[in-house]
């Protein structure tokens, strides 16, 4: 399932970055399911096969587009799940994974590694050779200067709060490195996967201090050439890579990289089809369109994030009340939304928040569905046989805002009244996760590469987005379980014991997942390894057509 | 004469700082904890890093002393670094105000090359047919909503004729012909009004002046009609494109918070807009004072321009 | 917009003659003024479709047909329908009530605060006056869509804070009017001569200013609600002004440009509502300028 040398990277530790700029999906997997839909693709796949057996061609330039700019260059700072888009093709991580996020040697900058329990410790033994874009060395001692920066907490890293189960770093010799535990942390190597494990030029991190966010200097494929705030970013390709590809090629192939920001989505699709550009996600609208067009090829990933999903906070009445919960989670029917708002591009959620496509996915678990009938019973069973009334929150997209009146249009066939409030993206998440002030936020999610990260941050009472902050002990003790097993079947059925409250009280109702879109002209090859495993792009092992 | 602009820049000054309080205040009340803004919805940071962020930015001091540690630092061109992507606020205004300035000029230039052609014509053929089509798009020209007129030009040539980019900026020092292809749709969304107003401030200017008695004078001494209207009504017809000019400043910056969103340009009007959303204060702080600076040498320029071109004028407003 | 109201009062209008034309052989004039026949027309319709909005909307605003996205001109949608099902036809009945109250009530709240602002400036002078109009400049710095916009966001998008944002944006134009209509009704001759002759200041305010303000003031009101449905517009567009459902023409807007190339006519129809709208209140503004006050006649036109 796993072709030799296929790169595939792993999701970044954005949460809500589908609610940045939604309409075009962010985020995408390629979990198992993906590699198949590769295949399952059509005919679009086949022809690009038939044709797409040449030797790779070095050379040319590779324009992408892409809706959001990134925060920071620098991995460790950037605050938005976009970034991956950029950081992917300047870092490598300490651990890479492959698409069923088992860690892989192969492409990561640690050889191999040694998990001990007695005491809690990994033992990283180091790639030799590998040089930063500065032209300093990787080793060991860049590993301890990159782990101690992130744990740093002037640093302002967003990996930190996963980290911090390190209690130290010690260098053994020039490519061997331990990390010292407080407790077991079967989570880690996926962690390391992420922003977490990407690898910084210490010299440059020193030299240029807050300017390195957009001079950043890491190990992988492209170096840096020139950025122009709000209009694109260019890559240059990185003449002392040490990846290769399964003949031994040196990657990558393409000298230049341009990602150029691209806001509005019908530009987009105008852009991809006059040829402005080779690579963009296509916006759902346009999907169909260019499936009828000879003249692109598509890959699709499907449950590369949660398209919509209704979050509640346990706290706040009236939706404290489980019932009434229950009766919303009943009366919405995704179809409907799937239709008028994704252009039935989408697919229906069928389990919790770990979409199709992770180990950790189960549809097997109980939670609500579409039903009118079980949404009046529960109405009763609150005691507000007549419905009731509450606001909900979300913010101003052109996805959200309209399936937020298309809810709302469904709510009140069952008499249930649902204000909305529409906030800008900030004010909304902020009120809704930390203020309190809304019952329910109806959002997209992204996908998590590790189930800890989203178990730790949403399920545990003091969750950073844990709306509520109800005390609930043996979620709690389910949580850090799930994250010190290092056995994955031990962690799935963990993370299903979990799934079983979150869904069936209600807690997150996904609605709709993802599904990812990438379509290029049939000069670009490779396209099937555009997608890592957390959908954003990875431009390594795409070539040129002449 | 100096002393009347050393006058004016006086009483600029407490404007520009009442200004820019009431901005400060105003971002400070906006509802919610002002640190979480600074992280962005994306990510999360733990306690101990908020903690941090709170005492770094001063949050948890009155609002006057956060305005004057900003103040003192503004002063010594130090605006702090954005929330939304870590760089230097001063550094990536200059950047944005660049490219406002490039659109807000190609804006003018194109409503001043129509409207005052246009203005005169209609005026030297009162109630011809030119006369009342000019009419008509100059009432036409203030009622439209730019940004409409931005999405129906979008719609014509961009996505039924497909002859112009609807989308994004280039430099057009450094690619002139794709440059000016990004740059028509956008100036004209964002002209059209001053065109109107210019049309009409010209025509009118253009018949008082017609009525004159020097241009009957001239007229009488067998100068051919081009020559009078070219020669002596030009520089009166003048007076009013100046005095749009310098209400122009202003709309470029109300009409770029629009038309930029739309167009996709990454200009200040954009990027205001973008830190509003993210509670981005240092942005905003800095855009608020580049524009009322902006607003305010405009202004000055217009009436010093004014009073240079219109004797009649006295310094002693 | 800048440049028409602060133009529309450059002159102050002695009292006598706004005394030869009570408000009752106003209408009479206008009604020879074609412009304003035809702004009294659009408005007319518009405010009639407004107020009877209930019994004329064809269907539900917030009624989703999903049978028919999208539709173009049909028999079920007569201007066709959006992305989620919903009638055009009806959506603008509705927002046109929403248009026409941003319209009346920010600019009435503009007056309501700038008028006795300008007319404190002319009674105390001096200190007071220079205060409150360095503040008014200051606000005036900024382009009233941008404060609309700062304020917006701060407030949450509703038909309140939109109310307040425009209305706050208005009060420096009202002020100015006044400020300078009184000033130089001050300097009158015959003003200064009751003032020296003993008569109170306050007396002075209520009897010579106040009443010879109205007309500018008026003429500027009726301009600037022009101008507020534009900037409710343009508001509704970046995403910071009245949110759905509540349908308002400029969040019309807002969904369909996405949809620009599946169907513009739904990005056709709000605006050119707004336009013709706006169109109105200029007509009937630059009419009233001449009919109140004919010596600003050729300012503008």
């Amino acid at each position: 399932m796993t072709r030799p040398g296929k790169r595939c990277l792993r999701p970044s530790l954005s949460v809500l970055e589908v609610a940045l700029f939604s309409w075009l999906l962010v985020l995408a997997a390629c979990g198992p399911e993906s590699t198949d839909s590769h295949r399952a693709g059509g005919s679009d796949s086949a022809a690009f096969e038939a044709i797409g057996t040449g030797e790779p061609r070095r050379g040319g330039h590779l324009r992408v587009g892409y809706a959001l700019e990134p925060t920071s260059l620098d991995a460790v700072l950037g605050r938005s799940g976009g970034d991956a888009y950029y950081w992917h093709q300047i870092y490598d991580q300490l651990v890479d994974a492959d698409p069923d996020l088992f860690p892989r040697p192969s492409t990561s900058l640690a050889q191999s590694w040694e998990i001990s329990t007695e005491p809690d410790a990994i033992t990283f033994y180091l790639r030799e050779g590998v040089t930063f874009h500065d032209g300093t060395k990787f080793n060991a001692d860049a590993v301890k200067f990159n782990v101690e920066r992130i744990l740093e907490p002037k640093t302002m890293a967003t990996p930190r709060a996963a980290m911090t189960v390190i209690e130290s770093v010690d260098v053994l010799d020039e490519f061997t490195v331990r990390f010292n535990l407080s407790r077991p942390w079967g989570a880690g190597l996926n962690m390391l996967a992420d922003r977490g494990g990407v690898m910084n030029s210490p010299a440059a991190v020193r030299a240029l201090g807050k300017d390195y966010g957009w001079n950043p200097s890491g190990t992988g494929p492209f170096k840096i050439d020139k950025v122009i705030t709000g209009t694109l970013v260019h890559l240059v390709r990185n003449e002392n890579y040490w990846g290769t590809d399964e003949s031994g090629n040196p990657l990558p192939y393409v000298d230049e990289v341009t990602i150029r920001v691209i806001r509005d989505q019908t530009v987009l699709s105008s852009a991809l089809r006059t040829g402005e550009i080779d690579i963009a996600y296509l916006p759902y609208k346009d999907v169909s369109a260019f499936q009828r067009d000879d003249r692109f090829q598509i890959e699709t990933m499907p449950g590369g994030a949660i398209a919509l999903l209704m979050a509640f906070n346990l706290a706040a009445p009236p939706l404290d009340d489980i019932n009434l919960r229950l009766a919303v989670a009943h009366a919405v029917d995704p179809e409907i939304l799937n239709k008028a708002i994704f252009f039935d591009q989408v697919i229906v959620a069928d389990a919790g928040m770990w979409p199709i496509g992770a180990w950790v996915y189960d549809n097997s678990l109980p939670r609500p569905y579409y039903d009118p009938d079980k949404a009046r019973e529960y109405l009763v069973a609150g005691g507000r046989p007549d419905g009731f009334e509450f606001t909900a929150v979300t913010y101003n997209s052109p996805i959200f805002v309209p399936a937020a009146e298309v809810v709302r249009a469904m709510l009140k066939k069952v008499g249930i009244t649902m204000k909305i409030d529409v906030l800008s993206n900030a004010a909304a998440t902020e009120r809704f996760f930390f203020g309190g002030d809304y019952p329910m936020y109806l959002t997209g999610w992204s996908r998590y590469p590790e189930p800890d990260w989203l178990a730790s941050l949403a399920y545990k009472s003091d969750g950073y987005y844990n709306a509520g902050n109800l005390e609930r002990p043996e979620i709690d003790r389910l949580v850090e379980k799930g994250a010190s097993l290092y056995d994955i079947e031990a962690r799935k059925e963990v993370y299903n014991e979990i799934n079983r409250t979150v869904l069936s009280e209600a807690w997150f109702t996904p609605l709709l997942y993802a599904v990812n879109y990438a379509a290029a002209p049939r000069k670009v090859r490779n396209l099937d390894r555009l997608m890592g495993w957390d959908g954003k792009m990875d431009l390594r092992e795409i070539w040129l057509d002449p | 004469m100096p002393q009347y602009v050393l006058r004016r820049l006086l009483q600029a000054l407490p404007v520009l700082l009442i200004a820019t309080f009431l901005v400060f205040a105003l971002m400070l009340a906006i509802p919610g904890d002002p640190v979480r803004a600074l992280i962005g919805p994306g990510e999360a940071l733990d306690e101990e890093q908020i903690q941090i962020l709170r005492e770094e930015n001063h949050l948890d001091e009155p609002v006057l002393v956060q305005y004057a540690l900003w103040l003192g630092k503004a002063l010594k061109g130090d605006l702090g670094r954005s929330t939304q992507n870590q760089r230097p606020v001063a550094a990536e205004l200059r950047t944005r105000a660049l490219t406002t300035f490039q659109f807000g000029l190609a804006a003018w230039i194109l409503a001043v090359l129509i409207g005052v052609p246009a203005g005169i014509v209609s005026a030297v053929y009162r109630g011809k047919p030119v006369d009342y089509i000019a009419t008509v798009v100059s009432i036409g020209g203030v009622a439209i909503p730019n940004f409409w007129l931005g999405i129906m030009a979008i719609l014509l040539f961009g996505v039924t004729l497909g002859w112009l980019p609807t989308q994004g900026y280039v430099n057009i020092f450094e690619d002139p012909v794709q440059g000016l292809r990004h740059m028509i749709l956008p100036a004209f969304a964002l002209g059209i009004t001053s065109c109107a107003l210019i049309m009409r401030q010209s025509r009118s200017a253009m018949l008082e002046v017609l009525a004159q008695d020097y241009m009957r004078t001239a007229r009488a001494k067998g100068l051919r009609e081009r020559t009078v209207v070219w020669v002596h009504a030009l520089r009166n017809a003048l007076l009013p494109v100046i005095t749009v000019l310098g209400l122009q400043t202003g709309r470029i910056f109300a009409g770029a918070i629009v038309i930029e969103t739309l167009f996709g340009i990454p200009g200040t009007g954009q990027f205001m807009v973008q830190a509003i959303f993210a509670r981005d204060f240092k942005v905003v702080q800095g855009a608020v004072l580049l524009m009322a600076l902006a607003v305010l040498t405009a202004n000055l320029l217009t009436d010093i321009v004014y009073a240079w071109l219109d004797p009649r004028i006295k310094y002693d407003g | 917009m800048a440049s028409v109201p602060e133009r529309a009062a450059s002159t102050p209008v002695p009292e006598s003659r706004l005394r030869r034309h009570p408000a009752l052989r106003v209408l009479p004039k206008l009604a020879s003024i074609p412009q304003a026949i035809f702004g009294i027309i659009v408005i007319g319709a518009i405010v009639l479709a407004a107020v009877f909005a209930p019994w004329i909307v064809p269907t539900d605003p917030e009624e989703m047909d999903f049978d028919n996205l999208l539709s173009g001109f049909s028999s079920q949608h007569l201007l066709g329908s959006d992305q989620m099902g919903r009638d055009t036809l009806a959506r603008l009945i509705v927002g046109a009530r929403i248009a026409l109250m941003v319209s009346l009530g920010a600019v009435g709240l503009g007056a309501l605060i700038g008028v006795p602002l300008g007319l404190i400036a002319v009674y105390f002078r001096g200190f007071v006056d220079d205060l409150i109009m360095r503040v008014m400049d200051a606000v005036v710095v900024f382009p009233s869509l941008l404060i609309a916009v700062g304020l917006a966001a701060a407030l949450g998008g509703s038909l309140k804070t939109v109310i307040i944002a425009i209305g706050i944006a208005n009060v420096p134009w009202m002020a100015r009017i006044v400020r300078s209509q009184g000033l130089s009704i001050r300097e009158l001759d015959y003003v200064a001569a009751a003032e020296a002759g003993g008569l109170s200041s306050q007396r002075i305010i209520f009897r010579h200013i106040l009443p010879n303000t109205l007309a500018p003031v008026i003429v500027q009101a009726t301009l600037s609600m022009g101008y507020a449905v534009l900037t409710e517009a343009a508001l509704s567009f970046i995403g910071v002004g009245i949110q759905p459902p509540t349908p308002t023409w400029g969040n019309m807007l807002q969904q369909a440009f996405p949809m620009l190339d599946q169907q513009p006519l739904l990005s056709i129809v709000p605006g050119f509502a707004i336009f013709l709208l706006v169109l109105a209140f200029n007509f009937i503004g630059d009419a009233l300028r001449d009919v109140l006050d004919p010596r600003l006649r050729g300012v503008i036109h």
